[in-house]
Protein backbone atom coordinates (compact mmCIF):
# COMPACT_ATOMS: atom_id res chain seq x y z
CA UNK A 1 0.00 0.00 0.00
CA UNK A 2 1.51 3.44 -0.60
CA UNK A 3 0.80 6.61 1.70
CA UNK A 4 -1.17 9.03 -0.16
CA UNK A 5 -0.97 13.09 -0.14
CA UNK A 6 -4.43 13.26 -1.98
CA UNK A 7 -7.44 11.65 -2.23
CA UNK A 8 -9.33 10.60 -5.97
CA UNK A 9 -12.91 11.01 -4.75
CA UNK A 10 -15.16 9.90 -7.84
CA UNK A 11 -18.77 10.96 -8.36
CA UNK A 12 -21.19 9.97 -11.04
CA UNK A 13 -22.76 12.42 -12.97
CA UNK A 14 -25.78 11.65 -10.82
CA UNK A 15 -23.88 12.56 -8.06
CA UNK A 16 -23.28 9.59 -6.30
CA UNK A 17 -19.63 9.24 -4.69
CA UNK A 18 -18.15 5.83 -5.05
CA UNK A 19 -17.23 3.55 -2.06
CA UNK A 20 -13.40 4.30 -1.34
CA UNK A 21 -12.95 0.74 -2.62
CA UNK A 22 -14.01 1.34 -5.92
CA UNK A 23 -11.62 3.97 -6.39
CA UNK A 24 -8.67 2.35 -7.34
CA UNK A 25 -11.02 0.71 -10.55
CA UNK A 26 -12.63 4.23 -11.38
CA UNK A 27 -9.25 6.10 -11.17
CA UNK A 28 -7.88 3.97 -12.94
CA UNK A 29 -10.27 4.18 -15.96
CA UNK A 30 -10.62 8.02 -15.36
CA UNK A 31 -6.25 8.01 -15.73
CA UNK A 32 -7.22 7.37 -18.90
CA UNK A 33 -9.08 10.03 -20.20
CA UNK A 34 -8.54 13.44 -20.33
CA UNK A 35 -9.09 15.08 -17.16
CA UNK A 36 -8.94 18.75 -15.48
CA UNK A 37 -5.17 17.64 -14.14
CA UNK A 38 -4.49 20.77 -12.19
CA UNK A 39 -7.18 20.24 -10.17
CA UNK A 40 -6.77 16.36 -10.02
CA UNK A 41 -4.01 14.79 -7.61
CA UNK A 42 -0.84 14.14 -10.14
CA UNK A 43 -0.38 10.39 -9.23
CA UNK A 44 -3.63 7.97 -9.20
CA UNK A 45 -2.93 6.08 -5.74
CA UNK A 46 -4.68 4.30 -3.69
CA UNK A 47 -6.24 3.35 -0.31
CA UNK A 48 -7.32 0.68 1.39
CA UNK A 49 -11.12 0.27 2.40
CA UNK A 50 -9.83 -0.15 5.83
CA UNK A 51 -8.04 2.95 6.47
CA UNK A 52 -9.29 5.38 8.14
CA UNK A 53 -8.77 8.99 6.41
CA UNK A 54 -8.50 12.07 8.07
CA UNK A 55 -9.94 15.80 7.25
CA UNK A 56 -11.10 15.99 3.42
CA UNK A 57 -10.55 19.50 2.51
CA UNK A 58 -13.08 21.08 0.12
CA UNK A 59 -13.34 19.07 -3.40
CA UNK A 60 -11.99 19.98 -5.87
CA UNK A 61 -13.66 19.16 -9.87
CA UNK A 62 -12.27 17.40 -12.61
CA UNK A 63 -13.47 18.22 -16.30
CA UNK A 64 -16.72 15.81 -16.99
CA UNK A 65 -15.97 12.61 -18.68
CA UNK A 66 -17.67 10.93 -21.53
CA UNK A 67 -17.07 7.40 -19.91
CA UNK A 68 -20.62 5.78 -18.56
CA UNK A 69 -22.08 7.02 -15.92
CA UNK A 70 -18.88 8.75 -14.38
CA UNK A 71 -19.15 12.61 -14.75
CA UNK A 72 -16.63 13.70 -12.64
CA UNK A 73 -14.07 13.05 -10.37
CA UNK A 74 -12.94 15.48 -7.32
CA UNK A 75 -9.56 15.46 -5.49
CA UNK A 76 -9.86 16.06 -2.02
CA UNK A 77 -7.75 19.29 -1.14
CA UNK A 78 -5.44 18.72 2.20
CA UNK A 79 -6.05 14.88 2.67
CA UNK A 80 -4.21 13.34 5.58
CA UNK A 81 -4.27 9.27 6.51
CA UNK A 82 -5.22 8.37 10.16
CA UNK A 83 -7.77 9.80 12.52
CA UNK A 84 -11.01 10.24 11.07
CA UNK A 85 -12.83 13.77 10.63
CA UNK A 86 -16.34 14.57 10.30
CA UNK A 87 -15.92 15.69 7.13
CA UNK A 88 -14.21 12.02 5.67
CA UNK A 89 -17.27 10.26 7.61
CA UNK A 90 -20.03 12.49 5.98
CA UNK A 91 -18.08 11.93 2.79
CA UNK A 92 -17.56 7.72 2.87
CA UNK A 93 -20.75 7.60 4.41
CA UNK A 94 -22.06 9.08 1.13
CA UNK A 95 -20.07 7.04 -0.77
CA UNK A 96 -21.85 3.90 1.27
CA UNK A 97 -25.05 5.48 0.07
CA UNK A 98 -25.67 6.44 3.78
CA UNK A 99 -26.55 10.54 3.08
CA UNK A 100 -27.32 12.04 0.62
CA UNK A 101 -26.19 15.15 1.66
CA UNK A 102 -24.12 15.77 -1.19
CA UNK A 103 -25.21 16.22 -4.71
CA UNK A 104 -24.10 16.68 -8.10
CA UNK A 105 -20.92 18.65 -8.53
CA UNK A 106 -20.37 21.02 -11.48
CA UNK A 107 -19.60 23.96 -13.31
CA UNK A 108 -21.63 26.93 -13.41
CA UNK A 109 -21.87 28.04 -16.74
CA UNK A 110 -21.78 31.95 -18.41
CA UNK A 111 -24.52 34.28 -17.11
CA UNK A 112 -25.69 32.04 -14.39
CA UNK A 113 -26.83 34.14 -11.24
CA UNK A 114 -27.57 33.16 -7.91
CA UNK A 115 -29.26 35.21 -4.75
CA UNK A 116 -27.47 35.33 -1.42
CA UNK A 117 -29.78 35.71 1.52
CA UNK A 118 -27.92 37.15 4.92
CA UNK A 119 -28.59 38.79 7.92
CA UNK A 120 -27.42 42.41 8.04
CA UNK A 121 -24.57 41.69 10.22
CA UNK A 122 -21.30 42.51 8.05
CA UNK A 123 -18.87 40.97 10.20
CA UNK A 124 -20.25 37.75 9.23
CA UNK A 125 -21.10 38.16 5.62
CA UNK A 126 -19.70 35.40 3.49
CA UNK A 127 -19.63 37.53 0.33
CA UNK A 128 -16.39 39.37 -0.28
CA UNK A 129 -15.07 42.90 -1.26
CA UNK A 130 -15.07 41.65 -4.70
CA UNK A 131 -18.68 39.96 -5.03
CA UNK A 132 -17.70 36.72 -4.49
CA UNK A 133 -18.42 34.29 -1.44
CA UNK A 134 -16.14 32.17 0.60
CA UNK A 135 -15.58 28.28 0.29
CA UNK A 136 -18.89 26.75 1.48
CA UNK A 137 -21.22 29.41 0.96
CA UNK A 138 -24.69 28.56 0.26
CA UNK A 139 -27.08 30.42 -2.11
CA UNK A 140 -30.03 30.14 -4.43
CA UNK A 141 -30.85 30.02 -7.92
CA UNK A 142 -31.70 33.41 -9.27
CA UNK A 143 -34.10 31.57 -11.30
CA UNK A 144 -36.43 31.30 -7.99
CA UNK A 145 -36.95 34.33 -8.51
CA UNK A 146 -36.41 37.00 -5.20
CA UNK A 147 -38.01 35.10 -2.15
CA UNK A 148 -40.03 38.08 -0.08
CA UNK A 149 -38.06 38.68 4.00
CA UNK A 150 -41.32 36.83 5.36
CA UNK A 151 -40.83 33.98 3.19
CA UNK A 152 -37.29 33.52 3.74
CA UNK A 153 -37.57 31.14 6.78
CA UNK A 154 -39.39 28.62 5.48
CA UNK A 155 -38.39 28.92 1.71
CA UNK A 156 -35.00 28.01 2.68
CA UNK A 157 -35.72 26.14 6.24
CA UNK A 158 -33.74 28.35 8.43
CA UNK A 159 -33.42 27.73 11.92
CA UNK A 160 -34.89 30.74 13.70
CA UNK A 161 -37.72 33.06 12.83
CA UNK A 162 -35.76 35.50 14.56
CA UNK A 163 -32.73 36.19 12.73
CA UNK A 164 -34.28 37.13 9.49
CA UNK A 165 -32.09 37.86 6.49
CA UNK A 166 -32.79 40.90 5.32
CA UNK A 167 -30.18 41.50 2.97
CA UNK A 168 -29.51 39.92 -0.57
CA UNK A 169 -26.77 40.25 -3.28
CA UNK A 170 -27.19 38.65 -6.68
CA UNK A 171 -24.17 36.59 -7.63
CA UNK A 172 -22.78 36.23 -10.71
CA UNK A 173 -19.79 33.73 -10.33
CA UNK A 174 -17.93 33.76 -13.30
CA UNK A 175 -18.36 30.69 -15.81
CA UNK A 176 -16.40 27.53 -14.15
CA UNK A 177 -16.73 28.13 -10.79
CA UNK A 178 -17.35 25.04 -9.30
CA UNK A 179 -21.01 24.49 -7.53
CA UNK A 180 -23.62 21.93 -6.28
CA UNK A 181 -26.58 21.67 -7.28
CA UNK A 182 -29.74 23.30 -7.53
CA UNK A 183 -31.31 21.01 -5.23
CA UNK A 184 -34.30 21.06 -3.15
CA UNK A 185 -34.01 22.55 0.11
CA UNK A 186 -34.60 19.63 3.17
CA UNK A 187 -37.84 20.86 4.86
CA UNK A 188 -38.49 24.15 2.60
CA UNK A 189 -39.67 24.89 -0.64
CA UNK A 190 -36.56 26.16 -2.13
CA UNK A 191 -33.77 25.28 -4.26
CA UNK A 192 -30.15 25.84 -2.92
CA UNK A 193 -26.78 25.96 -4.43
CA UNK A 194 -23.54 25.58 -2.62
CA UNK A 195 -19.99 27.18 -4.16
CA UNK A 196 -17.50 24.64 -1.67
CA UNK A 197 -14.59 26.48 -3.21
CA UNK A 198 -16.22 30.02 -3.45
CA UNK A 199 -15.51 32.65 -6.08
CA UNK B 1 -29.01 34.06 22.47
CA UNK B 2 -26.01 34.73 22.37
CA UNK B 3 -24.28 37.13 20.35
CA UNK B 4 -20.65 36.95 19.48
CA UNK B 5 -18.29 39.71 18.81
CA UNK B 6 -16.76 40.24 15.52
CA UNK B 7 -13.33 38.88 16.44
CA UNK B 8 -15.40 35.03 15.63
CA UNK B 9 -16.56 36.84 12.31
CA UNK B 10 -13.30 35.79 10.22
CA UNK B 11 -12.72 32.41 11.93
CA UNK B 12 -16.64 31.21 11.39
CA UNK B 13 -17.04 32.79 7.88
CA UNK B 14 -13.55 30.88 6.73
CA UNK B 15 -15.20 27.24 7.68
CA UNK B 16 -18.06 26.25 5.16
CA UNK B 17 -21.61 26.63 5.75
CA UNK B 18 -24.25 24.12 7.39
CA UNK B 19 -27.58 25.62 5.34
CA UNK B 20 -27.90 29.31 3.87
CA UNK B 21 -26.72 31.95 6.75
CA UNK B 22 -26.23 29.37 10.02
CA UNK B 23 -23.65 26.64 11.01
CA UNK B 24 -23.79 23.76 13.69
CA UNK B 25 -21.02 23.39 15.50
CA UNK B 26 -19.03 22.33 18.67
CA UNK B 27 -18.41 25.16 21.09
CA UNK B 28 -15.13 24.13 23.61
CA UNK B 29 -15.01 26.48 26.46
CA UNK B 30 -11.99 27.20 28.59
CA UNK B 31 -12.58 25.13 31.04
CA UNK B 32 -12.59 22.18 28.81
CA UNK B 33 -16.22 21.25 28.94
CA UNK B 34 -18.14 21.25 25.71
CA UNK B 35 -21.40 21.70 24.08
CA UNK B 36 -21.78 19.86 20.89
CA UNK B 37 -24.80 21.15 18.17
CA UNK B 38 -24.32 24.11 18.43
CA UNK B 39 -26.43 26.55 16.07
CA UNK B 40 -24.61 29.61 15.04
CA UNK B 41 -26.08 32.36 12.83
CA UNK B 42 -25.30 35.62 11.69
CA UNK B 43 -22.87 36.17 14.61
CA UNK B 44 -25.12 34.67 17.00
CA UNK B 45 -25.92 31.29 18.85
CA UNK B 46 -29.24 30.59 18.75
CA UNK B 47 -29.68 27.30 19.78
CA UNK B 48 -27.82 24.33 21.40
CA UNK B 49 -29.60 20.95 20.70
CA UNK B 50 -31.55 20.01 24.08
CA UNK B 51 -30.61 22.68 25.97
CA UNK B 52 -33.48 25.52 26.41
CA UNK B 53 -30.75 28.37 26.94
CA UNK B 54 -27.30 29.49 26.64
CA UNK B 55 -25.29 28.11 29.49
CA UNK B 56 -22.20 29.92 28.76
CA UNK B 57 -20.82 33.73 27.62
CA UNK B 58 -18.86 34.74 25.18
CA UNK B 59 -15.28 35.56 27.35
CA UNK B 60 -16.03 31.44 27.91
CA UNK B 61 -15.44 30.39 24.54
CA UNK B 62 -12.17 28.63 23.70
CA UNK B 63 -13.00 27.78 20.16
CA UNK B 64 -15.41 27.30 17.88
CA UNK B 65 -15.69 24.00 15.91
CA UNK B 66 -17.85 23.81 12.42
CA UNK B 67 -18.92 20.37 12.24
CA UNK B 68 -22.57 20.53 10.51
CA UNK B 69 -23.89 18.33 12.84
CA UNK B 70 -27.78 19.38 12.28
CA UNK B 71 -30.78 17.89 13.22
CA UNK B 72 -34.53 18.77 12.69
CA UNK B 73 -34.95 22.43 13.65
CA UNK B 74 -38.21 22.77 12.79
CA UNK B 75 -39.36 19.96 15.47
CA UNK B 76 -38.18 22.05 18.32
CA UNK B 77 -38.92 25.53 16.37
Amino acid sequence: MRQFSKLLVVLSSHGRFYAIHQLPRVADELGAKRLHESRVAGEIRHVLEQDPVDVLGTAALAEPTPIGEIGFAAAALGVGLRGLGRAAEALVGAARGTTTALSEIRYTQAGEKFIRYESANPAFSRVTARGGVTPGTYAAPASDGLVPVGQRISTYNLPSPNIPRTNYLMLEPPAGTPIIGPRTVVGGTGNEVIFPLGF
Amino acid sequence: MLQLSDKWGPKLVSQPETGMGYQVASVILKDGSRYDQVLIESGYITRIRGITNIPFSEDQISEIIVTHDKWNFSADR
